[in-house]
């Protein structure tokens, strides 16, 4: 994972793809977090970037639980024990770097769970960006009021994640993200499913 | 049966021998709080190698402070999880070895069972059944122990243990850490006045927890009080939203803050493992763990309990943080009821 050729990287960042949108409930966040978990494969990787309290392990139960076959109330922190592994329908690893020195962060075999066919949740993930080659990034902000946050989802045109996106996006205008453009009282514009390059 | 019990699933490298489950004749206990603060966090490699440079001598202190040779040792016990794994695992490697070597039976204990059996090195009036709440920095958990071989889990965090949010509150705070006793000192005869909290998933039947929308309002407050946002300006950084004071220094509106966090914190704490207490009709409540060692946590805790005719157990502060004479006492339940491990078993970093 760490050791990919840094011109790879440097193309793949100039093909940038992102979605924007927001929730307005913890629910809804765990919701996003389970359309993720649910195209989810083998090998990847999602980086969590957000302020304390941004709702990084909000996201990441949805993500688990849909991805594992976990119920979402046994997704908890993984600040106390740096991973949590879920070995459910699919082995997915959730990892907090928030407590780690940055010297730690290749010690708590977060390798092991892509070689042993599983997904990655890493949160605090600012602090090791180069350890994957092709992450999913989610950069979570607040939005005005207490329960709003905003979701900058980022990936590269060229990646593993592009197709799996696109579709989703085609899928979701009906039906997800759908439920998520309707809303009223976020102080900024909601801007669901904005895709850009 | 006289059990020597090994603890390494954290920041703590224990070893005690304990006689029946009951007569502790050695508690050893090394901590490398001071290493992790010093590096502003923990290192996993390194608290890996500090278990490992700590164990043999630990071991050999507990033996030769209980006075007895290897040869005497009946069993062993050794923590196999929740913790870190590459902690976990020096323990249990040295449990293994000293298992073979002497030819006796070993068994691997549950962490948090062992914390709910501590109570009965102090307490031997605790009979079964009754109900435990465990309460450390990675764990807030509800047990309903109905023997010994009967541990139900019924409540527990939903997302960050009661310490945790002790630990990142204080952090915001700019009051350092280990987070719980540093908030106690600062909230000391604080009263919150307006300042207040929510308590999550209070509806009535609910024995689970939940302290990360406590930990965000608590951010929010502090946002709002100061004009600060969170600073997240360099690559992986987390500043405090204060600028870190002395304790003595930390303005009033600081305080305030965390006396209103603490009182959210125990009072969900007692409202759940009253509850919880009553609904298994229980007259024991042990609480333990090291947020257990909360002074405001004991009193606020032992004046409700009273009310509704329930004693509050609260094991000393020693038996509260992590050691083995917890792991001791849990052990030998088990391997008296024959149960045992063999040397293919491995650590769990969550069980």
């Amino acid at each position: 994972m760490a050791g990919q050729p840094e011109w790879n990287t440097g193309m793949m960042s100039l093909m940038r793809r992102y979605i924007e949108t927001q929730t307005r409930s913890e629910q809804e966040t765990v919701s996003l977090g389970r359309a993720l978990g649910q195209m989810l494969q083998a090998g990847d990787v999602i980086y969590l970037i957000g302020d304390l309290g941004s709702g990084k392990t909000r996201l990441a139960k949805g993500i688990v639980s849909a991805a594992a076959g976990v119920d979402p109330d046994d997704v908890v922190s993984p600040t106390f024990t740096l991973v949590n592994s879920y070995q459910g329908e699919r082995l997915v690893s959730h990892a907090d770097l928030y407590r780690l020195d940055a010297g730690g962060i290749d010690d708590i075999g977060l390798d092991d769970t892509i070689e042993a066919g599983g997904a990655l949740i890493i949160e605090w993930a600012e602090r090791m960006p180069e350890f994957a080659s092709d992450p999913l990034v989610v950069t979570i902000t607040s939005c005005g009021d207490e329960n709003c946050r905003k979701f900058l989802i980022e990936w590269t045109a060229d990646g593993t994640w592009n197709e799996r996106l696109t579709t989703w996006l085609a899928l979701s205008e009906t039906d997800f993200a759908a439920s998520l453009t309707d809303r009223s009282g976020c102080s900024e514009k909601p801007t669901s499913h904005c895709v850009g390059e | 049966m006289l059990v020597l019990a090994i603890e390494t699933s954290c920041d703590e490298t224990a070893a005690s021998v304990v006689l029946d489950g009951t007569r502790i004749l050695s508690d050893v206990v090394v901590s490398q709080m001071e290493i992790h603060r010093e590096f502003g966090g923990v290192v996993p490699e390194l608290a890996s190698r500090k278990h490992i440079e700590a164990i043999s001598l630990v071991v050999e202190e507990a033996l030769v402070r209980a006075n007895v040779t290897p040869q005497r040792i009946e069993a062993i016990g050794v923590t196999r999880g929740p913790g870190l794994i590459g902690c976990l695992l020096v323990g249990i490697a040295t449990a293994k070895g000293m298992a073979l070597a002497l030819d006796i039976p070993m068994c691997g204990v549950h962490h948090l069972h062992a914390h709910l059996f501590a109570v009965l090195l102090d307490r031997p009036d605790v009979v079964f059944p009754f109900v435990g709440l465990v309460v450390s920095g990675g764990h807030t958990s509800l047990f309903h122990v109905k023997s010994p071989l009967d541990i139900q889990l019924v409540g527990k965090t939903r997302d960050d243990a009661a310490g945790e949010a002790f630990d990142k509150v204080a952090k915001l705070l700019g009051l350092g850490y280990p987070g719980g006793p540093i908030i106690e000192e600062v909230a000391q005869g604080v009263d919150p006045g307006s300042v207040r909290f929510p308590r999550a998933l209070m509806e009535k039947n609910n024995l689970d927890f939940s302290f990360s929308g406590l930990k965000t309002a608590v951010l929010k407050r502090v946002e709002g009080l100061f004009e600060v946002k969170q600073r997240n300006d360099r690559s992986g950084s987390f500043h405090p939203l204060v600028p870190p004071v002395r304790l003595q220094e930390a303005r009033n509106e600081i305080r305030e803050v965390a006396a209103a966090f603490q009182e959210a914190v125990v009072e969900t704490l007692v409202v759940k493992g009253l509850r919880c207490a009553e609904k298994y009709a229980s007259e024991k409540l042990v609480v333990c763990g090291g947020v257990a060692a909360n002074r405001t946590l004991r009193r606020r805790m032992t004046e409700e309990a009273a009310r509704l005719g329930i004693e509050p157990v609260f094991p000393p502060i020693r038996l509260c943080t992590d050691n083995a004479a917890m792991v001791a006492a849990r052990a030998d339940a088990l391997l008296a009821a024959g149960k045992t491990d063999d040397l293919g078993f491995g650590a769990l970093s969550r069980w």
